[in-house]
């Protein structure tokens, strides 16, 4: 039976071989799959992370645009709306600009507020020449505007021609040596002797006087009335104060008025066509 | 062992049938697999480019964030020197520029020279002091009007919460501009004219806004 042993023993090595092939074949299926299976986790884990990284690129993207949008806000916000035209005044170049928005429109030069002070009869009066520094507003415009001097300007004459002061009110009587001097509607008057009545008449420099002090005409009579004085315009901006021109061209550029800036008629004349009632007066 | 099972099949018939089921499985298998784990590869490099590219990305637009940001405290304080209706002094450090505002509108634009870097943000005026200083040399201010020498000179300085300090100097050296990195405290300093202008203004209290 040699030959049915070789045959038993070569079918037990093709069996064996064939074992191992399968057991073989499987071992390399299963290195494969590990490979890929780890290649796969790879994957995932990058697929994940790169699934992240896209989320937090367009969160970035997101705030940036949210950052451009607070940036164009910020651009906008306080930005002037109106166009209407301002004026600014220094003082301390004496100089006027006009300008709409960024935009230089006018200058020229002025003349603002001496400084000075004047103190009147016994101390007891104080005035200060300042032109009032803030935002300031066209309140009216008028053209070949009589000035209305306030009781300074009497005070300073009165000073300068060492003279008294005497204030004068509607209908009070003041006995002079060739009648008396009163008030008859818009008009200080001189009634005479004889009883002839004649309007009185004053101007800067030549103001009323009696006895030996200069009389302040009470406020709307013609005798409180200067012409001339402040140029062809004038530009009201409250509390007495204005831009007005001047018959005394020579003064502008310096430190001079009592307190209003004045122009050149020309230049205030420009600047009336320019300016509306309600545009900011800016005084630094 | 060689006898027949209980379907009629011998055992090496069933082992070769197994082992060739496997072997055919594994050939079909394995090829299949390695173009899977190829693809999954190839797929992970790309992955890993548009990583590369995404990281590029978010870093380049964090950069611009931080600009956009920086920008944004800018506009911020821009817009808060612009909305300030009262009048308050506006100092732009980087074109060095000191400018009196009210209303959004710029009365006065005058240049400056800084003495150490200045604070950016908003302060206010603390005091204003003076103190003598000695000669002042003649020189001539930024309109070119002449300023005459003096000996001795009483100067004013007007301080800031932070400590800055705003004063009246040489106008030619104004003009220069720039950043002087010297001790001692932040200084703001503008010509004299310019100083003498505003000054004026200027009351404890008043905003002052730096960017």
């Amino acid at each position: 039976m040699p030959g049915e042993a070789r045959a038993n023993s070569l079918g037990g090595v093709a069996i064996w071989f064939a074992a191992t092939l399968a057991v073989a074949s499987v071992g390399v299926v299963a290195y494969e799959g590990q490979r890929t299976g780890a290649a796969l986790r790879t994957r995932n884990a990058l697929r994940d992370a790169s699934t992240r990284e896209r989320d937090a690129l367009a969160e970035t993207r997101r705030s940036l645009v949210a950052l451009d949008d607070s940036v164009r806000m910020a651009q906008a916000r306080g930005r002037a709306a109106d166009t209407q035209p301002y004026v600014i005044v220094s003082l301390a170049d004496n100089r006027l600009w006009v300008r709409d928005g960024g935009e230089e429109l006018f200058t020229t030069r002025v003349a603002s507020g001496s400084g000075r002070t004047l103190i009147g009869a016994g101390s007891k009066q104080k005035f200060r020449f300042d032109t009032p520094r803030g935002k300031l507003t066209v309140k009216s415009k008028e053209t070949s505007p009589a000035w209305v001097p306030p009781d300074w300007h009497f005070v300073e004459q009165a000073n300068k021609k060492k003279l008294g002061i005497l204030r004068m009110t509607r209908g009070q009587v003041i006995r002079v040596s060739d009648g008396v001097i009163t008030t008859r509607g818009s008009d200080v008057v001189k009634r005479h002797r004889d009883g002839t009545v004649t309007p009185m008449t004053a101007s800067d420099g030549r103001e009323l006087a009696a006895g030996g002090r200069i009389i302040i005409p009470p406020f709307g009579t013609n005798a409180r009335r200067y012409k001339e004085i402040l140029g062809t315009h004038r530009l009201n901006l409250g509390d007495g104060y204005a831009l007005h021109g001047t018959n005394a061209p020579n003064t502008i550029g310096r430190s001079v008025s009592h307190g209003c800036v004045r122009l050149r008629n020309e230049d205030i004349e420009t600047l009336y066509r320019m300016i509306p009632v309600g545009a900011a007066v800016y005084i630094y | 062992m060689t006898g027949p099972d209980r379907a009629g099949l011998t055992r090496p018939t069933i082992v070769y049938a197994i082992t060739v089921l496997l072997l055919v499985a594994a050939a079909l298998g394995v090829p299949f697999l390695r173009a899977q784990r190829a693809a999954l590869v190839l797929e992970a490099h790309e992955l890993g480019a548009i990583r590369t590219t995404t990281a590029a990305a978010i870093d380049s637009l964090r950069g611009v964030r931080e600009q956009t940001r920086a920008t944004l405290t800018l506009e911020r304080a821009r817009a808060t020197a612009r909305e300030e209706p009262s009048l308050h002094l506006v100092i732009a450090v980087d074109s060095g520029t000191m400018s009196l505002v009210r209303d959004g509108i710029t009365l006065r634009s005058m240049p400056v020279r800084f003495r150490g870097a200045p604070s950016r943000g908003m302060q206010t005026i603390d005091k204003i002091v003076e103190s003598v200083v000695g000669a002042v040399p003649a020189t001539v201010d930024s309109l070119g009007n002449a300023v005459a020498a003096a000996p001795e000179a009483t100067v004013e300085r007007v301080m800031l919460t932070d400590g800055t300090v705003i004063e009246g100097g040489d106008a030619a050296a104004v003009l220069l501009g720039g950043l002087e990195a010297t001790a001692g405290p932040k200084t703001v300093v503008l010509s004299r004219r310019d100083f003498a202008a505003v000054r004026p203004n200027l009351v404890r209290g008043m905003k002052a806004v730096l960017f």
